[in-house]
């Protein structure tokens, strides 16, 4: 056993290794993910983690902010927003809530999926709430970014719900198209304003 | 004959054979003797299966040496018996596969792991090597707690966890340290790379 007689932190990585587990277990998600960002030791011992925990999945949304979700055991939800403006309000919430402030927030947003997603390997995207009005302009970027990221969409994408692809021009005048899309291995009808 | 005319005798407690309770002795790795309760045992696996193994009878424990438990030092011991007297009789936590696992530390546990940082590393090291499962479920949510609120940079502090380049440093110093002519062979191979040759020997 190590000598740590007069220590005032912890050294957690000379525990063994079950008790490790046990400590990681405990943790929610927002620290877990802070502890694998510690060092390539702590983020191995991570993936390690989620390789056997398998219960988190995965939930993505771009209504008032972007956002990323990881839903846990019992429907507990842990949810980071992501910003370029502290000062913007923060809508109300029954998740725990992270902030993570980028100028680019669509940059911020893309790198945290794939690192979340080479952290803990989501199999599929468990729920994707998709507003078209809140960030037009990532609209595209957003779609082509899951595209890209290629992980069968478990739940119903939240998307306009129109039997047939036509044009429509909104109340305000501006003009949305139509058209079918993949996520993952399913077809959807995709109703976007450019 | 009824109840009511049942002749009353005098009962004399004392000659009722009482069960006696089983008080084993264990010995700390710094010859600390301790007597623990045959019930609080069973909260931990590992001594569970030894006394069993071992058979002893109530005489056997008096007169044979305390079973000695070489690598767990008396202050550490005194406070795993001491949790394992204070939660006897309780089930052992059943693993029900929820992540994040939810462990509430009872004010009890609380009171107990009030303690430095190092007699609580071997606190978990001790209930990871008896086998005491709840011990070992709150004395590590005490150290998932310290994660509360933290940015990594803080979690390296707290956890003593070096930065990439830090890491990187060790791992080159303990290369090196390891085997000083890999470290020269290597070192020759790129050399003659960066001259063309296609061939080491």
């Amino acid at each position: 056993m190590a000598n740590v007689s007069k220590m005032q932190r912890f050294p957690i990585l000379r525990l063994p290794i079950l008790a490790i587990d046990e400590v990681l277990i405990t943790m929610n998600p927002f620290e877990l993910i802070n502890f694998s960002m510690c060092n390539p030791t702590t983020k191995c011992i991570a993936k390690l983690f989620f390789r056997k925990k398998r219960g988190f999945e995965i939930l993505l949304g771009n209504s008032s902010t972007l956002s990323i979700a990881i839903l846990g055991s019992q429907k507990r939800i842990w949810k980071y927003h992501i910003i370029n403006d502290e000062s913007a309000e923060i809508p109300e919430s029954i998740y725990e809530v992270a902030i993570r402030y980028s100028e680019n927030v669509f940059e911020e947003w893309k790198f945290l999926l794939e690192y979340l997603d080479d952290l803990m390997n989501f199999k599929a995207i468990n729920d994707f709430y998709f507003d078209l009005d809140d960030f037009p302009d990532l609209n595209q970027p957003v779609i082509e970014c899951i595209k890209t990221w290629n992980k069968p969409v478990k739940c119903e994408p939240t998307i306009i719900n129109v039997p047939f692809g036509i044009a429509i021009t909104r109340n305000d005048g501006k003009v949305g198209r139509m058209f079918l899309e993949t996520f993952g291995n399913r077809l959807f009808l995709v109703f976007m304003v450019f | 004959m009824s109840v009511e005319n049942a002749p009353v005798v005098d009962v004399d407690e004392a000659a009722i054979p009482v069960e006696k309770k089983m008080y084993y002795r264990f010995e700390s790795n710094d010859k600390k003797e301790f007597r623990v309760s045959e019930l609080a045992i069973q909260q931990s696996e590992t001594l569970n299966r030894l006394v069993e193994a071992m058979g002893y009878t109530s005489e056997d424990v008096e007169n044979k040496p305390a079973i000695a438990i070489e690598n767990i030092d008396g202050k550490t011991l005194k406070l795993v018996f001491q949790w394992c007297e204070h939660h006897k009789g309780e089930a052992i936590p059943v693993d029900d596969g929820s992540v994040p696992k939810i462990v509430e530390i009872p004010e009890f546990d609380a009171k107990l792991m009030d303690i430095d940082n190092g007699l609580l590393f071997k606190l978990i090291w001790a209930a990871d090597y008896l086998n005491i499962v709840q011990l070992l479920n709150v004395s590590c949510k005490k150290v998932a707690n310290m994660a509360q609120g933290k940015t990594p940079a803080q979690l390296r502090r707290v956890y003593l966890l070096p930065s990439d380049e830090e890491d990187e440093a060790a791992k080159r110093a303990a290369q090196e340290a390891q085997d000083p002519r890999a470290r020269e062979v290597e070192e020759e191979f790129e050399e003659r790379k960066r001259q063309g040759g296609n061939s080491f020997f």
